[in-house]
């Protein structure tokens, strides 16, 4: 299978033929975005007329890959974009899922650009950004509070399959250690030890279920030059879960971007639980962040074998998958041994 | 045999890992592809710098675990644990110095300890509970260790 490929014309034609009353289409400045690792995804500019009407709009086309990172759900994300549809919430506005993969050699759906942002973390920590580090901070941690807040149950997220507080860490360590079984191509003995541990040791029950982002975290929100999020990116792994869950992974330190003691790369530990506690209205219970950065390092572990094993079998042709497995398996590791105290046992 | 003296396989990977840095990547014209090739390069550097010594460090690795899994072994033994002391007293050489065939007998070796390491975790917790420690952890604490050193080799 291909990778997907978007083209002004292909584009314009997409436009012109999906809905009926499309007319005057004009696409330029197509560009691919670099850094997506799990979907292939392009921006460009678009203009049309419809209804006596002329709409300019910047847009994000992103489209499903041959294999990569993540073996995820364009449905469920764009599913997830609506969803998060004018709540308190930041995302772009998710406008048409086109299932038809004849256009561009795979299925793609399209959504709002919003510019004059930032994601890159290096680029984030770096002028002008780091003037506003202390906002950003607050604002990635009180983001996090409200999505951990958010009342899913009114409606729009039934395409989420529902769990009970007390299964939430289960579920989730069954779905991640599928994973790793899958994928893994040796004997991986440092995950699998924390797995067995993780059983033997569940977290206690979630405080309430919430919607979990899945990947929230520096590197996909985007940050306006005043240090406002402006919207919160990747929503293909989002599920009903723990939030402590979510909080986790955000503090985790592979999203530390080189500052290691600050949780997302900008506030001190307190600060951004204790933004993240009066956001949320929630308790960050220590037992809880603990497993559940535990098992950050066991779904981060289970990311980068699956992105290996895909590019090892031909699946997946970025070439970026063997090197960010070759650093960052390494870590994982690393980070379950502290956690799990081992390293009081190293020479 | 088909590889010659000089350039050896790692000043071929090298050169080519700096003929592309310097000739191609600055003559291509989207990001995309940029970004792709620096991945393919820096993935050069990577096997030039592990070519070279990739056997005699797996075969070190291989003789660390060897020596972990005979200690653990015998703390097995002496608890008791007669059928895991067993799985981990595996003794024969790799059959060959292949890369291929390393990595299977690293790999072995990290399943045996791995075993162990469970069994080790999980007696000693039951144990635990009933005020009785049973003299494996020293042996859980050797496994540890071990795979803490084999982690902090990839960093080096």
């Amino acid at each position: 299978m291909a990778t997907p490929v978007v083209t002004a014309e292909g584009f314009a034609t997409y436009l012109e033929q999906a809905a009926t009353g499309r007319s005057d289409v004009a696409v330029s400045n197509v560009r691919r975005i670099v850094g997506g690792a799990s979907r292939v995804t392009y921006s460009l500019d678009a203009r049309w007329s419809e209804g006596g009407a002329t709409t300019e709009a910047g847009l994000i086309v992103r489209l499903d890959p041959p294999a990569s990172l993540l073996d995820s759900n364009r449905e469920h994300e764009y599913a997830a974009y609506r969803g998060m549809t004018d709540s308190d919430v930041p995302v772009p506005a998710a406008l048409w899922i086109e299932d038809d993969a004849s256009w561009f050699d795979g299925p793609f759906f399209v959504m709002q650009r919003i510019d004059g942002c930032e994601t890159a973390p290096q680029r984030l920590m770096a002028p002008p950004f780091d003037a506003v580090a202390g906002r950003i901070g607050v604002e990635l941690f009180e983001i996090a509070g409200r999505i951990s807040g958010f009342d899913w149950a009114k409606g729009g997220w039934e395409f989420l399959e529902s769990i009970e507080a007390d299964r939430c860490w289960e579920r989730e360590l069954d779905r991640w250690t599928n994973v790793i079984e899958r994928h893994r191509s040796d004997a991986q003995p440092i995950v699998r030890a924390a797995i067995d541990w993780m059983r033997r040791h569940p977290p206690p029950p979630a405080q309430r279920v919430a919607v979990v982002h899945g990947d929230y975290r520096t590197g996909n929100v985007l940050v306006d030059p005043s240090g406002a999020i402006q919207g919160v990116l990747d929503w293909e792994m989002c599920h009903l879960g723990d939030p402590i869950e979510d909080l986790a992974w955000t503090c985790m330190p592979n999203w530390r971007w080189g500052r290691p003691k600050m949780y997302g790369g900008f506030l001190e530990p307190t600060e951004a639980l204790g933004t993240w506690e009066r956001s949320s209205g929630l308790h960050v219970d220590p037992e809880a962040f603990h497993w559940w950065s535990l098992f950050a390092h066991v779904k981060a572990q289970g990311i980068w074998l699956t992105g290996a094993r895909n590019f090892a079998e031909g699946e997946a042709d970025a070439v970026n998958l063997p090197g960010i497995s070759l650093q960052l398996s390494p870590i994982e590791d690393r980070g379950i041994m502290a956690l799990l105290g081992w390293h009081e046992v190293a020479p | 045999m088909k590889l010659t003296r000089r350039p050896t396989p790692l000043e071929i990977l090298e050169g080519v890992q700096r003929g592309l840095a310097i000739q191609v990547v600055p003559e291509l014209a989207s990001d995309q592809a940029r970004a792709e090739l620096g991945s393919a390069v820096g993935l050069l550097g990577y096997l030039a710098r592990d070519f070279d010594g990739a056997a005699q460090s797996l075969l070190e690795e291989i003789a660390a675990m060897q020596q972990v899994a005979t200690q653990v072994a015998a703390a097995f033994r002496a608890a008791g644990h007669s059928e895991e002391a067993a799985d981990l007293e595996v003794t024969d050489p790799p059959a060959d110095v292949r890369v291929s065939t390393l990595f299977a007998r690293h790999d072995e070796l990290q399943e045996a300890l791995l075993a162990a390491l469970l069994a080790a975790d999980h007696a000693i917790e039951d144990r635990a509970a009933s005020g009785d420690a049973g003299g494996l952890e020293d042996a859980r604490a050797g496994i540890r260790a071990a795979f803490v050193r084999l982690n902090g080799r990839r960093f080096g």
